[in-house]
């Protein structure tokens, strides 16, 4: 009899304890999937923007043959949303290539340049709240 | 460590998590470079500089770890790969990279460094141990090699752990006995086929084949071929000598393929992709899924003939396979999957992401090794929805399907009649709308309910599933307390047969099961509405004017005519014309009672038993 009491409230205890951490893990998970939600959110307004990129790319390459008044302004209205959701155009200038921040896609002969410093920008490259989105593709100076 | 991307793993609260590194990406590409002013750069930053410094950016050098430079297969590499390579002072292969000769170990170690400290980072804390995942052909020299890497990189390596096997611990199928397990493993530039034996506490290795050199790039490569010829051929221009346009085509081409594994058909579009003296040139094509299909057949029709020879050179037939397992990004591709099927007439295993899915199974390993995993409190969950019967024979779903247990959900539902003084409570399992096309569960009545006007009783139904898959349900009317309940044993215990049969119907009879509910729904919804419209004209008939009356009956009397013999668009017109004449009433009685200062109650609506 006693032998089966102390066999039960160690049985007990096992169960309370188990209860005691599932209420906890559920807890735990709670805050967690917070974070992830979160997470998830900046991930896919990232997701999204980077998809746009594509299509401002493809506008910038048009803009250097349509020349129409109407339709640069179009390319002034996606640049200006983009800005306000935090994307913004990276800079480069005649600086050393950087593979943090660039991608080379070719060399061309350029006088006057160092080798490595970058001639060139094909695409341009975005941050998003000053991290990198997308980097910007250029050609290198042999 | 994979061929062309690697990942890291951690297990958190007994599961596995792919960590991201530095730049936010799951995946870190396996190049080493060392940049034109000297410094080394790892993962996706030496691949952005790969182009223009060819020579010091390593990749690709799993082809060559723990390999002898004489080697047929890093003979053959040799002439694929743009970086120099020597014979070590013993016999192993060494790279250039700078001014340096490093040996392949040493490439990986850096990469696995990249790893460690990026997920460092990320957990805040140093990592001291790790598994390293390899292919199960890797011999003991190659082996040896990787755990050195990692040695090197900083590691305590615990396991240098088969790629299959991770892939089958991550879906769980150590547990099972004796079963015979296929890992096809479709990567982005090799196809490596393995098959498994699970016994007692052990995963063994009972064959391995495969192709070195096929895997998904081949597949972006034919649709990029297929673009330059279909341009040739209407513009005259050949883009495969335009190196920035080949990169868009290469982009647009990966693009299109991974849209057509859940699309029917894609667009390839790239305005500006070159020009010639009439102007700038755009390119649009249109890509099908059975186009794609047709481009890439003969890959897919080559890793079944590999398989097959697999299955051949380890005496077994398709037939003695228990479980096959999908790794690969390139095997979410329908066609590939739908092969895989046929040939053993065996749904495969696919459920997990396919890139990550051999990161996982390492970190799982590493749990059983610290004793994180534990068969705690396995919790299963309910295989198929479970519901009741409501009216119209609708099933009313309480416990949806692949929740866990125990659980519990309550809904209220009341009578379909006036003075309507018992219910009756079907419960029926599975996924189909219709209460009649799912499993009955059992059924019981609810009797002694105070009679009133249809809608006002409360009835509550409980179901409840308690740990071992016992489902009791209960019905409780809210008035009188009286309840009835049910005790069902074996609700979730179906066979995993009968389950696919349930879901199979259920997909199948989609259509018409829904617009079965849909009209009866809507003659539902009819009944409701020409209850309440008799019920309204009789209670305040005397405030209504004579018009607005006369035009109520016509449209109830239209309504009746058409709800058991019209179609559902005649029903829902005749409805729609009821509850428009209906409000005619409810505005003129509220002007009425406004007038007079008076409210009316608020009106809810319930389901019905």
């Amino acid at each position: 009899m006693k032998k089966e009491l102390e066999e039960m409230k160690k049985e007990r205890d096992e169960y309370l304890r188990g209860w005691q951490r599932a209420r906890a893990d559920l807890l735990n998970y709670k805050k967690e999937e917070m974070e992830r939600m979160k997470g998830l959110m900046e991930y896919s307004q990232a997701e999204f923007l980077l998809n746009m990129l594509p299509i401002l790319d493809n506008l910038e390459r048009a803009e250097q043959t349509i020349k129409d008044q109407g339709f640069l302004q179009i390319g002034k209205q996606m640049r200006d949303f983009l800005k306000s959701q935090g994307v913004e155009e990276l800079r480069v200038g005649k600086e050393k290539f950087n593979p943090e921040f660039h991608e080379a896609v070719g060399e061309v002969e350029r006088t006057g340049l160092e080798p490595g410093t970058v001639a060139e920008v094909v695409e341009k490259g975005y941050t998003l709240n000053k991290k990198l989105l997308k980097p910007a593709k250029v050609k290198t100076a042999k | 460590m994979g061929t062309t991307l690697s990942e890291i793993a951690v297990m958190e609260g007994g599961a596995a998590k792919v960590l991201e590194n530095r730049e936010g990406a799951r995946t870190t590409p396996s190049v080493v470079a060392v940049s034109k002013n000297g410094e080394i750069l790892v993962g996706i930053q030496a691949k952005r500089q790969q182009i223009t410094n060819p020579q010091n950016t390593i990749f690709q050098v799993k082809r060559l770890i723990g390999r002898r430079y004489t080697d047929a297969e890093v003979q053959r590499d040799k002439k694929l790969l743009p970086y120099e390579m020597r014979e070590a002072p013993d016999g192993g292969v060494e790279v250039k990279m700078g001014e340096k000769w490093y040996k392949p170990l040493e490439i990986s170690a850096m990469v696995l460094r990249k790893l460690k400290q990026d997920a460092e980072e990320k957990l805040g804390e140093k990592i001291t141990e790790a598994i390293i995942t390899v292919p199960a052909y890797f011999d003991d020299s190659q082996r040896k090699a990787t755990k050195a890497a990692g040695e090197i990189a900083g590691f305590e390596v615990k396991r240098v752990l088969n790629e299959p096997t991770a892939a089958a611990l991550a879906y769980g199928l150590d547990k099972q006995k004796n079963e015979r397990i296929i890992v096809y493993d479709f990567g982005g530039g090799t196809f490596d086929i393995s098959i498994l034996e699970v016994s007692e506490n052990t995963i063994e290795v009972k064959g391995t084949g495969g192709d070195t050199h096929l895997g998904g790039e081949d597949f972006d490569q034919k649709v990029m071929d297929w673009l330059i010829g279909e341009f040739k051929k209407d513009q005259g221009i050949d883009l495969s000598k335009d190196p920035l346009a080949l990169q868009r085509l290469k982009e647009a081409a990966e693009k299109a393929k991974v849209e057509l594994s859940t699309a029917m058909e894609t667009e390839i579009n790239l305005p500006f992709i070159t020009s010639d003296a009439s102007g700038p040139k755009h390119l649009l094509y249109k890509l099908t899924r059975a186009q794609l299909e047709g481009l890439v057949r003969e890959y897919i029709e080559k890793s079944i003939e590999l398989v097959k020879q697999t299955l051949k050179e380890a005496s077994l037939n398709p037939q003695d396979i228990n479980e096959v397992v999908l790794v690969g990004g390139q095997t979410r591709m329908p066609a590939m999957q739908e092969t895989v099927k046929q040939l053993f007439n065996k749904e495969p295993n696919k459920t997990l992401n396919p890139d990550e899915v051999v990161a996982m199974g390492a970190a799982i390993q590493a749990g059983i090794l610290q004793g994180e995993v534990r068969d705690v409190l396995l919790l299963d969950v309910t295989p198929l929805s479970l519901g009741i019967e409501t009216l119209g024979g609708v099933n009313t779903i309480l416990i949806q399907k692949n929740t866990t247990v125990p659980t519990a959900k309550s809904q209220v539902f009341s009578t379909a009649a006036d003075n309507q003084t018992s219910v009756e409570v079907h419960v029926v399992q599975g996924e189909r709308p219709m209460a009649e096309g799912n499993k009955s569960l059992g059924r019981f009545i609810l009797d002694g309910i105070a009679p009133s006007p249809r809608g006002v009783p409360q009835v509550e139904v409980t179901f409840d599933i308690d740990a071992n898959g016992i489902l009791s349900v209960t019905a409780k009317d809210k008035a009188t307390n009286k309840s009835q309940s049910i005790r069902i044993e074996g609700s979730t215990g179906l066979s995993k047969e009968e389950v696919e049969k349930l879901k199979k119907e259920a997909e199948l009879h989609e259509a018409e099961d829904m617009k079965k509910k849909e009209f009866i729904e809507a003659r539902n919804l009819a009944d409701t509405l020409l209850y309440t419209a008799e019920k309204t004209l009789k209670d305040m008939g005397e405030k209504v004017s004579a018009d607005i009356k006369s035009e109520v009956e016509t449209r109830i009397e239209a309504l009746k005519k058409v709800k058991d013999s019209g179609t559902i668009e005649e029903l829902k017109g005749a409805t729609e014309e009821l509850s428009q004449a209906l409000q005619k009433i409810g505005s003129q009685v509220y002007q009425q009672g406004e007038q007079k200062g008076e409210e009316n109650p608020p009106q809810g609506e319930q389901s019905q038993p």
